[in-house]
């Protein structure tokens, strides 16, 4: 992941990426809205004249997609290193276990959406025979982790919805 | 048995997707009377009809596109036209989105939005000419 630098044309003391960080989590939920209209279409469609040009579009997208979601970790200030597990932010490193560094990344790079347990376990993990009561204890492993890099509020709970990463990320920083 | 559960799911499909336009051109309907009757004699009651009935539309419009969408056969113009209408409708949000938020910031983030408004743009002018094309076959 690249180090954050001073863009030019920002003062000495104007953190610009402050309040960029909002905006592009605002827009990787459109582009994930986009994404999940567009793949129901081309699922729907299956080998009509226009599944070809709607295919390219969609891979337009999700790469997009993906580039700002790696923007997004960028701008929050979080590095994680899927090789060793390792989280670093604000100066501080901090090893992880793999299921944790993937659950971390993985709501990193979703941010402004709620997942709930099963969710995460299919999504996050890949693995979707992990129970609720399991993948409960896992967030709360790893937000009392998270807690000696000063990050125990990154993951918050949406109430009757799930886990999601907490919308002032970054600005802590 | 799978002939006759696709005969039924088609029955099923057809029925549902009947019904919510019929819903919808009846409300439709029920707007143009009430806006008519405005024009004669504009009262409170009238208006708050006529607003109400442009939402239950707009909720019409809603079930009757998500339905088709779902059960309709892409083999039909009909489903083309809702399918790009919705692509479109969430292609504009998102290139809104990206024009506003473009002057306020970072220069890497400016040059990254603006590459992505006009690719954007691109797609959905595509879009719309495919849902032009499907309403003109549609209609014929």
């Amino acid at each position: 992941m690249r180090e954050l630098k001073r863009e030019p044309g920002e003062l000495p003391g104007e953190d610009l990426t402050t309040s960029a960080l909002p905006e592009v989590a605002g827009w990787i939920s459109i582009y994930e809205d986009l994404a999940t209209v567009l793949r129901s279409v081309i699922s729907r469609a299956d080998g009509a004249a226009d599944t070809e040009e709607l295919g390219r579009n969609l891979l337009w997208i999700d790469n997009r997609l993906a580039a700002w979601r790696e923007r997004h970790a960028e701008l929050a200030g979080v590095a994680i290193d899927r090789g060793s597990h390792t989280l670093t932010y604000a100066g501080k490193s901090l090893k992880l276990t793999r299921r944790e560094a993937d659950l971390l990344d993985f709501l990193l790079r979703h941010p402004r959406r709620p997942f709930a347990s099963k969710q995460l376990a299919t999504l996050a993990w890949q693995n979707s025979r992990l129970s609720d009561a399991q993948v409960r204890t896992y967030i709360m492993r790893l937000r009392n982790r998270l807690r000696e890099v000063g990050l125990e509020e990154v993951i918050t709970v949406v109430r009757n919805r799930g886990y999601g990463i907490a919308a002032s990320m970054g600005k802590t920083q | 048995m799978s002939e006759e559960w696709n005969r039924r799911q088609f029955h099923f499909a057809t029925t549902l997707l009947s019904s919510r336009l019929l819903v919808l051109q009846g409300k439709r309907l029920a707007l143009d009377i009430t806006e008519r009757q405005l024009g004669r004699s504009s009262t409170e009651a009238l208006r708050a009809r006529a607003e109400h009935l442009r939402r239950d539309i707009a909720t019409a419009q809603h079930n009757y596109r998500t339905t088709m969408l779902e059960w309709g056969s892409p083999e039909h113009e009909d489903f083309w036209v809702v399918a790009y209408s919705r692509l479109i409708e969430k292609g504009h949000v998102l290139n809104g989105r990206l024009r506003a938020a473009i002057v306020d910031l970072p220069a890497a983030e400016r040059y990254q939005v603006a590459a992505d408004i006009e690719v954007l743009e691109g797609i959905v002018e595509g879009w719309t000419d495919s849902m032009r094309r499907a309403m003109a076959t549609s209609v014929a």
